[in-house]
């Protein structure tokens, strides 16, 4: 099991290592220019270049690479070009509540989504079976900022229940479910129809196993047939799938960021994109890659502790 | 000698129409009010976050929205007014000029206090910030005071200015909007890196707590020279979603609102009950420009047919005619030496067609447009080219994200480039800026000027060291005659600036335009429930 860990970190320095390289000449093979972003568009071409020099962006670039890397092993990860704030310390501050938010979303995606794909597999091919195949795809093809908004009518305006301004910030457990409440609603709806579209593929796959018809055979209760022997089964792609579509949460988190007006990374990656903040996207591709391999590791490990055959090497 | 007298002028008549036409009320006037309720104003601000908030620096609309709250100039210009005709006294009570227009004595108040613990502003305070934004290597306009031969505390409370050359609207340069913004010494040396994010001023709100994507949250400077502030605190959030951002004025949320630049916005926000809506100068031209070093463009009836094809009225029209004025000249409506007697070209497909057929392109001609994606621009251009579709104009789009699209147009890649901005209203920014050939793209002095044009460049250096205002005036405007007479240009709209706020909120003045881009918000500034 350590010796599988091990194996597995090490896999994950490889592929952050990768990734940093890459992201490091991409944004930098990409035109637009930081130091006009930060002297607008009317400063001339030498106060420019002034800027450049003192940015640094004018050492060469496998020399800066190697300042990169240097920095990210040592916990140095440069300052924003724009805002001139530490990296580290803008990433940190907004962390917890993108996580918090993702976990929220995640919880609340799979409270909702196995019952349903569980009951929909069950009742497969009746009223309720429809009715969850519907809504689930109405939750898979409704993008991210559109349902936000519907949300902020329905529960901001109409109802007045939540506010439109997420601060994310509550000082008591109240106000901070207060605040993430829409958001986490809105991202938890679309990982619960994911989620439901899997649990209900799986549980039909298991239900159509020869030990679930010896089971009924026996005469076992059907609702412990469920519980007792394709639950467990059901989880190993369910929890495959929810690992995978972290991504994809990372992604609508963005959108659901803006639109709530939340803080966290999603706001900050577009910003740092639009500005050319090189040092910000770095920092941010290391969290990003992190947070991956870390769901990923821990996705892997997770199916042990489900199915007791599958055993580490 | 001169001695500073406020003037008043009658508000441009297009500008007033587009005023009246969105019910814009004369804010709060006349509004008496015993006991004001609620002292904490809730602003929202279309950004994703602070960018840097050094006032030498920063460049930002958002930005320079929230340091206007904070910043006092030498010089001001009237509150709700945006043209530097404007000027009032600021720190300086009153200033004096020689007769050559070189020496420059301005006389400050006394009573100027620093925010926070930095203690009371004196000449040396002035000096040291005059000297930080004509210092290149840390200022962004250093540039505007390359004509400042030096600046000196001449007594405890008095600055001397000396010029190399007369500058056109010196004062326009120290009011409190970019490089004028005067910063307490103390607080600049005792902070230094950090002071971009916590600026120090001597305005009448002063920072407090800046929360990351969330807002900036400013409080009444007690000491403010012009009198305590009735507004206590100010919340500057930054909600990047226009959506949101509307929802949250809705809900009373937040009680003023930076609006998008959009006629359907101006309709539907007018419609929320207890709503002013204030459409405010300076606008943002939009403007071609066309290449004229490079075939086709290089011919100038290739250049006349394009602004021929060009339907003003029905671009006004498109973008919506109570946030949009057409552009008549290069220089934008409202600035000094502005001026509409410049040839003009009516829209007339017939005359471009037959221009373009003179020119010995019979079948039209096919132009290439480098373009951002920005969504308020990209229809812009779109409507552009189908305008001139209809005279044999090809115009090519190939679309860009928006800071690769301000690289590529600088490399001189585009042969028509679309560009809307705003500078400070004074004839000379735009011209210098977007016509003088130091400006081409390419040179090491390079700024925005896209076309290539050097058509004027004598009047406009003539003009910029003119000690006589009448001949400065017109030298602009023969600057901007042989520009469009060049056609170098074809100036589109100008697109002005949305906000919306709470009609319980009393600016304290009548708001017609914002040199910073937001509504002053002043001492005098309340509630009044």
């Amino acid at each position: 099991m350590s010796r599988f860990i091990l194996k597995r970190v090490g896999f994950a320095f490889i592929t952050l290592f990768a990734v940093l390289t890459i992201v490091f000449f991409i944004v930098r093979i990409l035109p637009g220019d930081p130091a006009m972003v930060i002297l607008g568009d009317q400063a001339s071409q030498q106060a420019i270049e002034s800027l450049r020099a003192r940015l640094g962006l004018d050492v060469p670039l496998p020399v800066q690479y190697v300042d990169f890397m240097r920095g990210v092993f040592v916990g140095d990860w440069g300052t924003s070009l724009i805002s001139g704030r530490p990296v580290i310390t803008e990433i940190l501050k907004v962390l917890p509540a993108t996580i918090e938010l993702t976990l929220a979303a995640l919880v609340l995606g799979a409270a909702v989504g196995i019952p349903l794909g569980v009951w929909s597999a069950i009742r497969r091919n009746t009223v309720p079976d429809y009715l969850i195949r519907l809504a689930s795809l109405l939750g898979l093809s409704f993008p991210a900022f559109v349902s936000a908004v519907l949300l902020l009518f329905a529960f901001a305006i109409e109802l007045r229940w939540f506010p439109v301004i997420s601060s994310g910030r509550g000082e008591t457990l109240g106000a901070r479910l207060n605040d993430l409440a829409l958001p986490a609603i809105n991202l938890g709806l679309i990982m619960a129809a994911y989620i439901t579209r899997v649990s209900r593929s799986a549980m039909l796959e298991v239900l159509g196993q020869d030990y679930v018809r010896t089971a009924k055979a026996k005469g076992i209760a059907f609702g412990q047939i469920i519980r007792r022997h394709c639950l467990r089964n059901t989880m190993i792609p369910v929890v495959t799938v929810v690992g995978l579509y972290l991504g994809i949460l990372i992604g609508n988190s963005v959108l659901t960021e803006i639109v709530f007006n939340r803080p966290g990374l999603g706001r900050l990656i577009v910003g740092a994109l639009n500005q050319r903040d090189y040092p910000m996207l770095q920092g941010m591709m290391v969290i990003y890659t992190l947070m991956v391999v870390v769901v990923n590791l821990a996705t892997d490990l997770t199916y042990g502790l489900i199915d007791p055959r599958i055993k580490y090497s | 000698m001169s001695t500073p007298t406020p003037t008043t002028r009658p508000r441009a008549p297009a500008l007033r129409l587009a005023l009246a036409a969105v019910g814009l009320s004369t804010v709060g006037f006349g509004v008496t009010s015993a006991h004001a309720e609620q002292t904490t104003l809730n602003v929202g601000m279309a950004s994703a976050d602070a960018g840097k908030l050094d006032p030498h620096v920063a460049t930002t609309t958002p930005d320079k929205g929230l340091l206007h709250w904070m910043f006092s100039g030498l010089v001001r210009i009237q509150p709700g007014k945006a043209s530097p005709e404007f000027v009032e006294p600021d720190i300086a009570e009153s200033w004096t000029t020689s007769d050559d227009g070189l020496v420059w004595t301005f006389s400050l108040r006394d009573d100027v206090d620093c925010h926070g613990e930095y203690g009371t502003l004196d000449a040396e305070d002035v000096v040291f910030s005059l000297e930080r934004s004509a210092d290149p290597e840390i200022s962004g306009f250093a540039a505007d005071f390359s004509a400042f031969e030096s600046v000196e505390a001449s007594g405890e409370h008095e600055v001397t200015i000396t010029l190399s050359n007369p500058v056109p609207s010196l004062l326009g340069l120290l009011v409190p909007y970019h490089g004028g913004n005067i910063v307490c010494r103390d607080a600049v040396e005792a902070l230094g890196e950090d002071f971009a994010r916590t600026p120090i001023g001597t305005g009448p709100f002063m920072f407090e707590e800046y929360q990351p994507q969330q807002y900036v949250k400013l409080v009444a400077h007690e000491d403010y020279f012009r009198g305590a502030p009735k507004i206590k605190e100010i919340y500057y959030r930054y909600i990047n979603s226009d959506a949101s951002r509307d929802l949250a004025f809705q809900t009373g949320e937040i009680d003023m609102i930076y609006g998008s630049q959009d006629q359907t916005w101006v309709e539907r926000v007018s419609e929320l009950p207890g709503t002013t809506v204030s459409v405010m100068a300076p606008g943002e031209m939009s403007m071609i420009s066309l290449n004229t070093s490079k075939a086709p463009l290089d011919d100038v009836l290739v250049r006349r047919a394009v602004a021929h094809a060009m339907d003003r009225d029905t671009m006004v029209a498109f973008r919506g005619p109570d946030v949009t004025l057409a552009a008549n000249s290069v220089v934008p409506e409202g600035y000094l030496g502005y001026t509409d007697d410049v040839p003009r070209y009516e829209f007339d497909v017939e005359k471009a067609k037959a221009l373009l057929e003179e020119a010995g392109h019979p079948d039209g001609v096919t132009l290439k447009a480098i373009h951002t994606t920005l969504p308020d621009m990209l229809s812009t251009i779109e409507a552009v080219q189908a305008l001139l579709r209809e005279a044999n104009i090809n115009l090519e789009i190939e679309l860009v994200e928006h800071a690769t699209f301000h690289d590529q147009i600088r490399e001189d890649l585009s042969q028509v480039v679309h560009y809307s901005a705003a500078r400070i209203p004074v004839a000379d920014s735009y011209l210098t800026q977007f016509f003088h050939s130091d400006s081409i793209v390419g040179k090491p002095t390079a700024v925005t000027n896209f076309s290539h044009c050097d058509v004027a460049d004598e009047e406009i250096s003539a003009a910029r060291v003119e000690p006589d205002k009448e001949r400065q005036l017109e030298l602009w405007a023969e600057a901007q005659r042989k520009i469009m007479d060049a056609a170098c240009a074809v100036p589109i709209y100008q697109n002005l600036q949305l906000w919306a706020w709470k009609d319980t909120l009393d600016l304290g003045h009548e708001v017609e335009g914002s040199l910073n881009l937001s509504p002053a918000i002043t001492e005098q500034s309340q509630f009044t429930e």
